[in-house]
């Protein structure tokens, strides 16, 4: 491994080496025995890495987002079935609404003859039927 | 239940199970927080990010196959997603000067901040917020989140090689910004240049590294 190679995979996976793949691992620990710009390259980032971790770490948390979070899951899972229930009930209108307006239309279309044209439906003797081809 | 594996979890909450969802919630929440909170600097689009990742979790739920995804590598790819999505809402309402350009930092101390000086971690920080989006993301999941390369790599979409890449660019820059600051003495006690804490001989690894970098 050269000076190059070991600080590659030090910016890649940090000082500490036990995190390294196993092939580079061995190779970076030989290479730190014999070169000291690879041990003062080890000790810079050490440094660095601890550095980043205390910048990166959050306040300690006190629990509270987490409950809010879930009680916003308790929230979306009663609007859901809420929402559920709306959409049977939306099914529900909008089938009944069609219902009436067929029913209306059909009604409409037979209003002068209203046995006989259903008649005619039935039976299939459309040509006695007014308006039908 | 308390000790399962976080995709046992998962598989036991789309059955059904709300007790096990919780259960990830909670072992979750801090981490995917404090990746947020690093990420956008804003203790609001932190819990923002947050909260959004878990509901996206839920709505999941009902598609959710076990062994399709890890839950833990979702769940950050949902998050950084959404970091992202936020950083350009806000740099396009600064643009429109609908909000300050500045964003206000999360500033509550802990004891890590009593470890470190405080003047160093805010530069630390402020390095970090200057990524670019996916170094930040990628140096984040490794630092903060402890993920391994391959899944960070599976979190950012990108192959393994690019997540290396990714994380050997982020931790140069803050390399180079530490160095920086030592030079300038605004960071305290900097290590002899060149000579390694164990009493390593003095080295040529700093500049034959810088030169290196330079020529890539």
């Amino acid at each position: 491994m050269t000076i190059e190679e070991f600080e590659r995979s030090l910016l890649a996976h940090g000082a500490e080496l036990a995190r390294w793949p196993t092939a580079q691992r061995a190779a970076g620990e030989a290479l730190l025995t014999q070169n000291a710009a690879a041990r003062a390259l080890l000790a810079e980032t050490e440094r660095l890495d601890a550095t980043l971790a205390a910048a990166v770490r959050a306040p300690a948390a006190d629990g509270a987002l987490a409950v809010r979070i879930l009680a916003s899951l308790d929230g979306e899972a009663a609007a859901e079935r809420v929402f559920g229930l709306g959409r049977l009930l939306a099914w529900a209108g909008s089938t009944a609404a069609a219902a009436l307006v067929a029913g209306f239309f059909v009604g409409q279309s037979f209003a002068g003859d209203p046995a006989g044209g259903v008649l005619a439906l039935v039976t299939g003797e459309l040509s006695g039927v007014e308006g039908l081809p | 239940m308390d000790s399962d594996d976080d995709d046992t979890l998962m598989a036991r909450a789309a059955a059904g199970d709300r007790r096990a969802f919780s259960l990830l919630v909670i072992r979750h929440t801090d981490r995917v927080r404090a990746v947020a909170l690093r990420f956008t600097g804003n203790a609001a689009d932190a819990d923002d990010v947050t909260q959004t990742a878990f509901l996206a979790a839920w709505r999941e739920l009902p598609h959710w196959q076990a062994g399709r995804a890890k839950f833990g590598t979702w769940l950050y790819r949902v998050a950084v997603n959404r970091c992202i999505d936020l950083g350009r809402r806000r740099r396009v309402r600064a643009w429109l000067s609908l909000d300050a350009v500045e964003e206000p930092a999360d500033d509550r101390a802990d004891a890590a901040d009593l470890a470190v000086q405080r003047s160093e971690l805010d530069a630390v920080r402020r390095d970090i917020r200057a990524l670019p989006e996916k170094q930040r993301a990628a140096l984040l999941l490794a630092v903060e989140a402890e993920k391994s390369m391959a899944e960070i790599a599976d979190a950012l979409g990108v192959s393994a090689g690019a997540a290396e890449q990714l994380l050997v660019r982020a931790r140069r820059r803050l390399r180079e910004s530490l160095r920086e600051r030592l030079r300038e003495g605004s960071v305290g006690t900097p290590p002899a240049e060149g000579l390694d804490d164990r009493g390593g001989a003095p080295s040529r690894g700093m500049a034959g590294a810088k030169r290196a970098e330079e020529r890539r």
